[in-house]
């Protein structure tokens, strides 16, 4: 499948526009898209949308009920929830391209370099990586967090740390089988350095299955990070980060369920948007399902 | 053996209810106890884990001295007690025809035993840090007669035998049966003996029929660990518990109001606080101490953070300790805190921030996870509170192992710059000398605001050596005033206990000191 979709490289239409024409047929793809641009869209505005302060308390204006003055209440220190969420949108959105970003960035060419120069390379590295699967991914994020000690950054590098295994494999996969194309022969057999064979002519053969991987992945890696904020890994309380912000109102569920109901619906939606969106994608990247062909 | 054991007591227990056997005692029913926290293991004087002494400490065994609800001093195995030689020798007279839960007679022997193993140096135990902490030796005077000595006068020597699961009376018999720890059968002289115990689940006890005191008034004690906090309410709620501890400071006021639950707040000697790391540069200035204790308002915090569990600190100790004098509080003042900011020549910045001599008023306010009720809330509204006025001041959880390696850092090596703690025993000595004298900085001790006054040293000195108690009171009393106006702290409040039964649990009495709390030894049950 990986092996065709490069054979496909030469289709006539410009790659986004067939990916619109699929998308455009996948209502679930679309709502996907829809609340996802949404939720982006309050992220980038999100200082400018309310005037209440997302971070300072105000005591007397503890546990207020949604609607009123506050739109969504407000949670157990006064501060108006819905400036809290969507403050929260920016840290949740940005730590999970965040750590997904460090996950590529270590991951991809460790896959490289293991699938493509093989030998000691290979089984030293496929080594390492089998080390890190052998723990699930959030045992190994906590554990990063005890050496690197908690907050935002570090919280971000650990989820990252954590899922280097994933996209090291996969690359490692598509190049085993991408380095025996005759193509990649062909560029041996007129002089190709073996680094600007991987690069050029290999890697490009792995961005599909990446792309789909990582977008598929951000969801998993949202709600990894905001599991590890549940657990108070965070660092400051006072940051609107929806896990933390979950576990803190789970205290009051009885008294105030609405602070922990806030964080959990924009949780479930974001997460929801993104797998709805990556399996739509997921589908108009893969020439088998190409709408001309059907 | 254990198990032979346990089926011994269960046979004993059967013969004891069966219709022949004369007239049994009132005593009826289960008592189940949920408990916040575990047992760590079954010989209280190893071991520094509040449940241990509470359940373990309180029921099985019984102390030479005991507290009374107010922490006085009162008889407990010892009848009589006396001190001589400016305090370096108590000798206590003990209580006649008590055994142990084994038949070991209790005596002289008996006492000197625990107290020789509590002070051996090879085993290392809490007891001999704690309970019996400065005594040197232990000596048979007579076959109910003891004399206890120190180097140093033991002028805390009673308080630290009464106040947690430490200073217990062991059977010499049942210690030195035990090769390995893992076979230690509990075996003291209190109103409940032994049955099981399963780790992280139930302790059962059953009432001891030879007690020497008034007799327990339940047949069974049943103590479950039971940390998770909803699980605790759900079980009173259900009337699968008969009691719990700590009930969650945001739900009292709708337990209170069901049927057959009821929920009480009571004081106990602890208290929380946020150490400044005097030593740091931001926090040598006692002006600048002083500002930042005007910007906590307490008041608030208590009414909607703590959910009125709790009280105004008026002094470094809490108001249940028999020493505590309300010095003052440090009242709500932004402006105050302003001006003396300013005196202490602390600008404002063009970001807001204040900083003197290119230092900077910024601190990390650490607080560990969960270890505090209402902590994490505490520490945001205070951070907020400083940063109105220009201090930048951050708060970060950490996680409690975290939070201990970060506080056993030594001087030199300690990050601390703000950090919340607590503390609180029922000895003014061993509740201020661990957390203010300056040979207790860290590691050696938890001075986590490295504070270093030598009149506080020399004050703390003199009161460990002196035995009058109205000679300690004026003692103590300068100590909790100079602390209050030297402001090593930001005070906070005193800690509150929140206890839930049902309406049908009678008896049970507070006991604020630190393992005592909860006292079920005269609980019954009435259905």
């Amino acid at each position: 499948m990986r092996i065709a979709a490069t054979a496909e490289r030469t289709d006539a239409a410009p790659a986004p526009a067939r990916w619109w024409m699929y998308l455009r047929r996948d209502r679930a793809g679309l709502v996907g898209l829809v609340l996802l641009g949404g939720i982006i869209a309050a992220a980038i505005a999100s200082p400018h949308i309310t005037r209440y302060d997302p971070l300072e308390p105000s005591l007397s204006e503890a546990f207020q009920t949604p609607g009123g003055g506050h739109v969504l209440g407000t949670d157990q220190l006064g501060r108006d929830l819905f400036a809290r969420v969507i403050a929260g949108a920016r840290a949740s959105l940005l730590s999970g391209i965040g750590a997904l970003a460090i996950s590529l960035l270590i991951g991809v060419p460790i896959g490289l370099v293991s699938g493509y120069a093989g030998g000691t390379w290979d089984d030293g590295l496929m080594a390492a990586v089998e080390v890190l699967m052998s723990f699930p991914g959030v045992l190994l994020a906590i554990l990063a967090i005890a050496v690197l000690g908690p907050g935002q950054r570090n919280l971000i590098l650990a989820v990252g740390l954590a899922s280097i295994p994933v996209f090291a494999r996969l690359v490692r996969g598509s190049t085993l089988a991408l380095r025996e194309q005759e193509y990649v022969t062909a560029a041996r057999a007129l002089g190709a350095t073996p680094s600007r064979i991987a690069i050029r002519h290999v890697l490009p053969g792995c961005i599909s299955p990446i792309v789909i991987t990582a977008v598929l992945r951000i969801g998993t890696t949202i709600v990894t990070v905001a599991g590890l904020g549940f657990l108070g890994l965070g660092g400051d309380p006072a940051l609107p980060e929806w896990g933390a912000m979950l576990s803190q109102g789970q205290e009051f569920l009885r008294r105030a369920p609405h602070i922990a109901l806030v964080p959990g619906v924009a949780i479930l939606l974001t997460v929801l948007s993104v797998n709805l969106f990556g399996d739509a994608f997921a589908d108009a990247l893969n020439p088998r399902l190409q709408p001309n062909r059907r | 053996m254990i198990r032979l054991f346990v089926l011994c007591v269960t046979l004993a227990l059967l013969l004891a209810l069966s219709p022949d056997s004369a007239s049994a005692p009132a005593a009826r029913g289960t008592l189940t106890w949920a408990l916040h926290v575990a047992i760590d293991r079954l010989d209280p004087s190893a071991s520094f884990a509040l449940a241990t002494g509470m359940a373990v400490g309180r029921n099985i065994f019984d102390r030479l001295v005991e507290h009374d609800e107010r922490l006085n001093i009162v008889p407990g195995l010892a009848t009589q007690w006396s001190s001589s030689a400016g305090g370096r020798t108590w000798t206590f007279r003990l209580r006649q025809g008590v055994r142990f839960h084994d038949g070991t007679p209790f005596n002289a022997d008996a006492v000197v035993f625990n107290v020789q193993r509590a002070i051996d140096p090879q085993l290392r135990l809490f007891a001999g840090t704690f309970a019996w902490s400065g005594v040197r030796s232990a000596r048979k005077v007579d076959e109910f007669t003891v004399e206890i000595s120190g180097e140093q006068p033991l002028a805390a020597l009673l308080n630290n035998i009464a106040d947690s699961g430490l200073g217990v009376i062991m059977s010499p018999t049942a210690v030195q049966r035990a090769r390995d720890p893992r076979d230690f059968v509990p075996t003291g002289t209190g109103p409940f003996k032994f049955v099981s115990w399963v780790p992280d689940g139930d302790l059962t006890l059953e009432a001891n029929r030879e007690y020497w005191g008034p007799p327990a008034q339940v047949d069974r004690l049943v103590i479950r660990a039971t940390p998770t906090t909803s699980t605790r309410v759900n079980l009173l709620e259900a009337g699968e518990a008969d009691l719990i501890t700590q009930v969650p400071i945001h739900d009292i006021a709708r337990l209170n109001a069901l049927r057959g639950v009821e929920v009480a707040v009571r004081p106990a000697t602890s208290w929380t606080y946020i150490a400044m790391n005097t030593s740091k540069p931001q926090f040598t200035d006692v002006r600048v101490r002083r500002a930042l204790n005007h910007l906590v308002d307490k008041r608030t915090i208590i009414e909607k953070v703590l959910f009125g569990v709790g009280r105004v600190a008026d002094s470094p100790i809490g108001s249940a300790y028999r020493a505590h004098r309300s010095v003052k509080v440090y009242q709500y003042d932004p402006g105050l805190a302003r001006q003396l900011l300013e005196e202490a020549g602390w600008r404002a910045g063009p970001d807001g921030v204040r900083s003197r001599d290119g230092q900077r008023l910024a601190a990390t306010l650490w607080v560990p996870v969960g270890r505090f009720p209402g902590g994490a809330e505490m520490a945001q509204v205070v951070a907020s509170a400083l940063r109105g006025v220009g201090a930048d001041v951050r708060v970060q959880e950490i996680e409690f192992a975290a939070y201990l390696a970060e506080l056993r850092r030594g001087p030199g090596e300690s990050r601390i710059e703000l950090v919340m703690a607590g503390w609180g025993t029922s000895d003014p000595d061993t509740g201020l000398r661990p957390v203010l004298h300056s040979e207790s900085w860290p590691p050696r001790g938890n001075n986590l605001a490295f504070y270093k006054n030598p009149q506080i040293d020399t004050l703390l000195d003199r009161g460990a050596a002196a035995v009058d108690p109205s000679a300690r009171e004026q003692i103590y009393g300068r100590v909790q005033e100079i602390i209050m106006d030297d402001a090593p702290w930001l005070f906070l409040t005193e800690r509150r206990e929140a206890v839930g039964w049902r309406s049908h649990l009678r008896g049970i009495r507070f006991i604020p000191s630190s393992a005592g709390l909860i006292d079920v030894r005269q609980a019954s049950l009435s259905r």
